[in-house]
């Protein structure tokens, strides 16, 4: 188990990390979610022991790792640009951890056959790094990086170079490969939807503080607080003010996320139904996705399926009805 | 115990950092304020003589004068002839054409005094176009006479700057956007305002950076104006050996030795502002290259192409050629046989193959130092992201900004007296030549070490290598090119050295040049023979250098 406690980092005088809190259970993968910049990177470097921090504890199975210098650590990492030596072949590039804590050959033949099993590359060993496409990078990367059987594998946006198609289609290898080897895991990326995919559960950071810790459901259907709602893409978040009935029923929060989820277009006679103006539609395939003004400074945006509505186009009056359970009180 | 350990580290790693900045400061730029001292005030108060005769004097003036005049003379010719040259590299596909761009290069390596020595046996009294003139046309007398005439000057300087020019103009215009003249051409230019327009403004930013390098190297000429100029010609650096040397007039010496220091800096500096506008790989060039068409182009091409040849290739040939057949005996090794005997009455106080063994033992410990202190430097420079790296790295440029001359006469005055006084010391040579030839180890490691990603360094580090592991096992394969490169460029900077040398070798213990350049100053069949003799194997281990520089080099010519 790994257990980050209150870890603070500055550079120049610049507060990069402001007191993280985790902890990562046995066999568990947890992603660590945020904008560039919010110190995510850093944090995992921390772990790595390529970077100090200014003051907190890393504790790996209850013991302290801070004075362990990072070759005697034990982890895995694998790198955006994946970091893969462009003078090793694939084959010394899987074994080179292997090589270092002085495996017998034959034991590091065996592994490099079990891992390259494992990514699916089998009959790679010989190839130039060059010669690889950028999906067989990130294949040899991770093989290299599970090869010596890490106390803990660390993965820094691994999908980030890719492109967008090939990154949808790997992400669910990834989450395999790494639940198969039974590995602990913490993995640093800035895209929900990959987050969605691997983590067991997710922590969203901003600035250096760890705002949300929740499974990926949990922190889809309701997030926290008001950055997490808007790093989500949820722009429905609006002030008190203008709903102080719902306020009242979510003990007098005043800033209201209303769940796109738990918007719909219903009729004068519904309960909790709004009136509004179209400002804005677009047609996506099976749904809309509709702005509507209720008042002055207070629109929705959600998305009506298509097959429901004929014709949405702007200008046009509708009623929005609100799902109480998707009325979320938000902190901060 | 772990942070002990720790700031132990980083301590040595501190004290290995110093030690190129310690070597500059002792060797560098302790005689470099000897020569202000010696100039300002040779007897400790301030004492301007010197320099109001050089206000005053008009031998001095004229000195300067034609320094200038040549240098600006060279230029201009060397640029007339290298603008078609890199048009024709630019824009056409040739057979043979990147062996012939990295061929173009050879004079780079070749030494002063081995081209003096070729030009000499091509084109001097008894050279091989006259010879051949008097053969074809039964000729009483010489028809060409160079020797000792600016015109032997200015052809060997163009020799030798002709393939700088050409990449540096060349490589910039090869990623010049050929639409750019194609749209000229819609709107109605025709073929002159297509170069006064378009071509010469878009290319003068490579063409002022040539300008200024061709200019820089002309400037402070001294083997070739020294050998080939006779006693007639002087440029500044001839005219500092002479006081120094000659009529051991230090204080003059010294003077002018500052103001050449002061103008090659402020050259230095234009250039370094324009390089960074104009560097480029020629190697781009192929995009945009097309075989030449139709009868002009190529003859065009094949004109430009023969005369690079001439140019580059003669010399070299004549001088071989001539090594076999000085005297009157035909062709013959004699003069090699020759350089292994000590004969009575030389010049030389042993015999001249020892000078070789001299050289090379020179060359290895130059090569040693260089390697050791432009590796460390290049880390400095290369892994520091702070302020202090953009201001080191000048410092470190400054020994290339200095000519050798200087250096060597600042050796003189200020390491043969106490405090460091290593006058009779063997290392003096070998020093001499590492502050030549690290800058170029420096910028051949450089771009190296810069382009490895830290990323690579942690992986190795998490997966368990030591930080000496990290450098054993990544880092050092990494730049291995490189480092070979600068170390070899090493060796045939130390090879060829001639104007440091000539101040501080010791009569006894010559190097290769200076026993040409000795030979060459005295009259005789043989002793010109072995000179000769001696130019050409000097040649030739220059030549597999450069071969082996070809061989190894990733990159082109960008870094200098």
């Amino acid at each position: 188990m790994l257990l980050l406690q209150n870890i603070v980092r500055s550079f120049d005088d610049k507060r990069v990390l402001r007191g993280i809190d985790l902890e990562v259970g046995t066999g568990e993968i947890v992603c660590l979610l945020g904008p560039s910049g919010c110190g995510k990177t850093t944090a995992l470097r921390i772990v790595a022991g390529l970077e100090t921090a200014d003051s907190g504890n890393v504790l790996l199975d209850g013991t302290s790792i801070m004075a362990i210098p990072v070759h005697e650590r034990e982890f895995g990492l694998m790198f955006q640009e994946f970091a893969l030596f462009p003078h090793m072949d694939v084959a010394r590039n899987i074994t080179f951890g292997l090589r270092m804590a002085h495996t017998t050959h034959a034991a590091q033949e065996m592994r490099l056959h079990e891992v390259l099993e494992l990514v699916g590359l089998q009959g790679f060993e010989r190839r130039d790094i060059a010669q690889l496409s950028g999906g067989e990078k990130q294949r040899v990367a991770l093989a290299r990086s599970l090869a010596s059987h890490p106390r803990l594998l660390m993965l820094d946006e691994p999908l980030g170079s890719l492109d967008a198609a090939l990154r949808e289609r790997l992400v669910g290898d990834l989450r395999t490969i790494i639940k198969k080897a039974g590995l602990t895991a913490l993995y640093v990326t800035h895209d929900q939807r990959e987050a969605f995919a691997i983590a067991d559960r997710i922590a969203v950071m901003n600035a250096g503080k760890i705002e949300q810790i929740a499974t990926p459901p949990a922190l889809y259907h309701h997030p926290g607080t008001e950055f997490v709602a808007r790093f989500l893409g949820f722009s429905n978040v609006i002030d008190a003010a203008h709903e102080p009935v719902l306020s009242e029923t979510k003990s007098g929060a005043k800033t209201l996320l209303l769940h796109p989820d738990g918007l719909h277009i219903g009729g004068e006679h519904d309960t909790h139904v709004r009136s509004g103006v179209i400002t804005e539609s677009i047609f996506s395939g099976d749904s809309y996705r509709v702005t509507v003004e209720i008042a002055p400074g207070y629109s929705v945006t959600f998305n009506p399926r298509s097959r429901d509505h004929d014709d949405l186009s702007i200008g046009q009056s509708i009623w929005v009805k609100i799902d109480l359970d998707y009325v979320l009180p938000l902190n901060g | 115990m772990q942070t002990k350990f720790f700031t132990l580290t980083q301590l040595g790693i501190l004290a290995l950092r110093a030690l190129p900045l310690i070597f500059l400061a002792l060797f560098f730029f302790y005689p470099l304020v000897s020569i202000f001292t010696v100039s300002l005030a040779p007897d400790g108060v301030i004492d301007l003589s010197g320099f109001s005769r050089l206000v005053t004097s008009d031998y001095y003036r004229q000195t300067f004068g034609f320094t200038i005049f040549q240098a600006l003379l060279s230029t201009a010719l060397t640029l007339a002839f290298a603008l078609p040259a890199a048009f024709v590299f630019a824009r056409f596909q040739f057979p043979g054409k990147s062996l012939l761009l990295s061929l173009s290069t050879l004079p780079f390596v070749l030494p002063t005094v081995v081209v003096a020595a070729a030009f000499g046996a091509l084109i001097g009294e008894n050279g091989v176009v006259n010879q051949l003139l008097i053969g074809l046309f039964r000729l009483e007398d010489a028809p060409i006479q160079l020797e000792g005439t600016l015109g032997i000057i200015l052809i060997a300087h163009i020799f030798y700057n002709f393939s700088v020019a050409l990449r540096i103009i060349g490589g910039f215009w090869a990623t010049l956007d050929p639409r750019m003249e194609e749209a000229a051409r819609v709107l109605g230019a025709r073929g002159w305002q297509l170069w006064l327009y378009i071509r010469l403004p878009a290319l003068s930013p490579a063409i002022f950076a040539a300008a200024i390098l061709v200019f820089i190297f002309t400037f402070t000429s001294f083997g070739v104006v020294l050998i080939l100029g006779g006693i007639r010609f002087a440029t500044l650096e001839v005219e500092i050996y002479n006081q120094a040397r000659n009529i051991f007039n230090l204080q003059m010496a010294a003077a002018l030795s500052l103001v050449q220091i002061g103008f090659m800096f402020i050259l230095m500096l234009v250039y370094t502002r324009l390089q960074r506008g104009s560097s480029a790989d020629l190697r781009a060039a192929r995009q945009i290259a097309r075989p030449p068409r139709g009868a002009r182009e190529k003859t065009f091409v094949g004109a430009i192409l023969t005369f690079m040849l001439i140019l580059q290739f003669t010399p070299l040939v004549a001088l071989i050629w001539r090594s076999l057949t000085v005297g009157n005996e035909g062709f013959t090794t004699r003069f090699y046989g020759l350089l292994s005997t000590n004969v009575r009455g030389s010049v030389l106080f042993a015999p001249p193959l020892e000078a070789i063994g001299n050289s090379i033992a020179i060359a290895i410990t130059s090569t040693l130092l260089s390697v050791l202190l432009g590796l460390i430097t290049a880390y400095t420079l290369g892994r520091a992201e702070s302020r202090a790296a953009k201001w080191l790295d000048p410092v470190f440029m400054l020994p290339l900004a200095t000519s050798a001359v200087t250096l060597g006469f600042g050796f003189i005055i200020a390491l043969d007296e106490p405090p460091l006084n290593l006058r009779t010391s063997i290392l003096l040579i070998p020093i001499a030549h590492t502050l030549v030839a690290m800058p170029f180890v420096v910028r051949s490691v450089l771009p190296a070490v810069r382009s490895i990603s830290p990323n690579l360094r942690g992986a190795a580090q998490v997966m368990g290598a030591s930080p000496f592991q990290v450098w054993r096992l990544i880092d050092l394969p990494l730049i291995a090119r490189g480092l070979i490169v600068g170390a070899v460029f090493a060796f045939t900077v130390s090879m060829g050295e001639f104007g440091a040398s000539l101040f501080i070798a010791r009569p006894d213990t010559p190097t290769i040049p200076i026993v040409i350049f000795r030979l060459l100053g005295q009259p005789g069949a043989a002793n010109y023979g072995q000179a000769l003799a001696m130019s050409t194997i000097l040649m030739l281990v220059c030549g597999c250098a450069f071969i082996l520089i070809e061989r190894f080099r990733s990159l082109g010519m960008g870094e200098f």
